[in-house]
């Protein structure tokens, strides 16, 4: 773990602490959520394919003339419901995910096998996909705009991937009902292990939460 | 009270409970047939594309209408064992001197393709052992009657916009012509009142055993027109239930909202026909080349050689008369 002292790390490493605290197995079973993770993007990816395969037959002629045939009419969103029991959103990633090449799938889990090397959790879901997808493309097409206004041959090799997204735990909440008293918006702020402050919140609606509670502070 | 799925899943065709609708009646005896053609959810229309909903949807009030309705007459033999019962699809059951018995369907909409027209298929695959000849026999006495209306058109004017079209339906249904029961007024005349003594019987206008025969249904300002098509020949299968619903819904939206050249129409309905004919093209283009012959035939009176055999009246039973 990248958040030990050294005394710490030396600590954790005595064999009467690690048979304590069952540092073994929970590394262990902490290896397998990891992989099972994994596991299921893996399954999850290997569906969007047969997705993607389903509903272009489905919007094939050959499709289109079995469902005349037969008498039976359906919109995109009767087939995501009918065939996979899916709403129309998650189908539409789906069969997005599908579309993906290989290369693509690879890109992404790699990043996210480095996050979780560096002690993050990556978001190694569809969801975190599309999103490192489209992040991607939006760094490529950043860089290549930067390219056309340099000297071509420079820049190969530069990696223009966005990072995946990764979950940082959250050390702080605070949360201010103000709009009850009527002093405004409702404040609520939110600090990550990385020392980020995360709010949507000014800076002057975060100071008058403050003082608030150190006006409750004093009263005491 | 309407429930959340009632209005994500638009209208449930559902059986009623009527004991009259789960037996065979006597002649004319059923009970009076449910508008299937009405729903009050949107859902039912919605996947509609919006030039379909304007041709074929009309509201009034809260409620979604068809323009057009369907009803077919589904005569047999014989009812499979165990197959007589209430059924969301059919209005009742009855007895008939012709054939043996019949099922007569509810008031359908007559929709292009979409949510609510599964909605009127599954009906029609609910009533299999009632339709296929595989449970329910029907031999050549059967018939298939199929009843149109257009809302807000009485029966003679359907008859006026259907008639440049309804070639098509001697050409399919050509071996019927001879039937008594439906092989009269061919040429889709004016109806006479007078049923037997009127001066234009002859041409088999006076009598109810007619190729299109004119109706109405209620009374006053709440009567509908309808024309049924007495030649169309008898149910085998659930998928000639679509089929043919298919090919009354292009012929009626050709005829009162798209007319069109009578090649143009036989054009639209080619892939329909030939999957009627199970996609044997030479079989699907003779009928089509026939149509023709037929349509000129009811256009100007004058037959081709080619049907000249079959609407010869010394093949028919000898107190028909047809005029050269």
């Amino acid at each position: 773990m990248s958040n030990l002292m050294q005394i710490e790390q030396a600590l954790l490493n005595l064999p009467q602490v690690k048979q304590g605290l069952c540092l073994t197995e929970i590394r262990s079973a902490q290896r397998a959520e990891t992989n099972a993770q994994k596991q299921k993007f893996t399954k999850t990816i290997a569906l969007s394919k047969l997705v993607t395969k389903a509903y272009a037959w489905f919007q094939s002629e050959e499709g289109k003339a079995v469902f005349r045939e037969e008498g039976v009419t359906w919109t995109a969103e009767d087939f995501a419901n009918k065939v996979f029991g899916w709403q129309k959103s998650y189908f539409s990633k789906m069969n997005k995910a599908g579309k993906l090449p290989e290369e693509t799938i690879a890109l992404f889990n790699a990043k996210c096998d480095e996050a979780e090397a560096a002690g993050g959790k990556p978001n190694r879901t569809l969801e975190g996909l599309h999103k490192w997808v489209k992040a991607s493309s939006q760094g490529e097409a950043e860089e290549s705009g930067k390219g056309e206004a340099e000297e071509s041959g420079e820049g190969e090799g530069e990696d223009t991937t966005a990072a995946v997204e990764v979950q940082v735990p959250t050390i702080l909440t605070f949360a201010f009902k103000a709009a009850d008293l009527g002093l405004g918006k409702n404040v609520s702020i939110r600090v990550q292990q990385d020392g980020t402050l995360v709010s949507s919140n000014t800076d002057y609606e975060i100071n008058m939460a403050l003082e608030f509670l150190k006006a409750a502070i004093d009263a005491r | 009270m309407t429930t959340f799925q009632e209005l994500k899943e638009g209208r449930k065709y559902e059986n009623t409970g009527d004991y009259d609708r789960s037996v065979v009646q006597s002649y004319h005896r059923k009970p009076s047939a449910l508008k299937h053609n009405v729903s009050k959810f949107a859902a039912d229309v919605m996947g509609l594309k919006p030039i379909d909903r304007s041709k074929a949807i009309f509201k009034v009030r809260d409620e979604f209408r068809s323009k057009f309705t369907i009803g077919y007459e589904i005569e047999k033999n014989s009812f499979h064992r165990g197959a007589v019962k209430e059924y969301p699809l059919l209005q009742g059951f009855e007895r008939d001197s012709s054939c043996g018995y019949e099922a007569v369907t509810n008031i359908l909409p007559l929709l292009p393709e979409g949510k609510w027209r599964n909605k009127v298929y599954e009906m029609f695959v609910q009533a299999e052992q009632i339709i296929d000849s595989r449970y329910s026999p029907a031999n050549r006495d059967c018939g298939g009657h199929v009843t149109l209306t257009c809302e807000g058109f009485t029966s003679d004017e359907m008859r006026l916009k259907l008639r440049p079209y309804a070639g098509i339906l001697l050409a399919l249904y050509e071996k019927r012509i001879s039937n008594r029961f439906c092989g009269h007024n061919l040429r889709m005349q004016p109806t006479n009142e007078n049923w037997y003594n009127g001066p234009n019987c002859y041409e088999g206008q006076g009598t109810r055993y007619q190729f299109a025969l004119e109706k109405t249904f209620g009374y006053g300002h709440e009567a509908q027109g309808a024309l049924e098509f007495r030649i169309v020949s008898k149910f085998d299968s659930v998928k000639q239930c679509f089929r043919r619903y298919e090919f009354f819904y292009a012929l009626m939206d050709t005829a009162f909202n798209s007319p069109t050249s009578f090649p143009a129409f036989l054009k639209r309905i080619r892939p329909i026909v030939l999957s009627m004919y199970a996609n044997d093209a030479a079989a699907c283009d003779l009928r089509l080349e026939k149509a023709k012959h037929y349509q000129h035939f009811i256009n100007t009176g004058k037959m081709h050689e080619s049907i000249v055999s079959v609407l010869d009246p010394h093949q028919n039973h000898g107190w028909r008369h047809m005029p050269f």
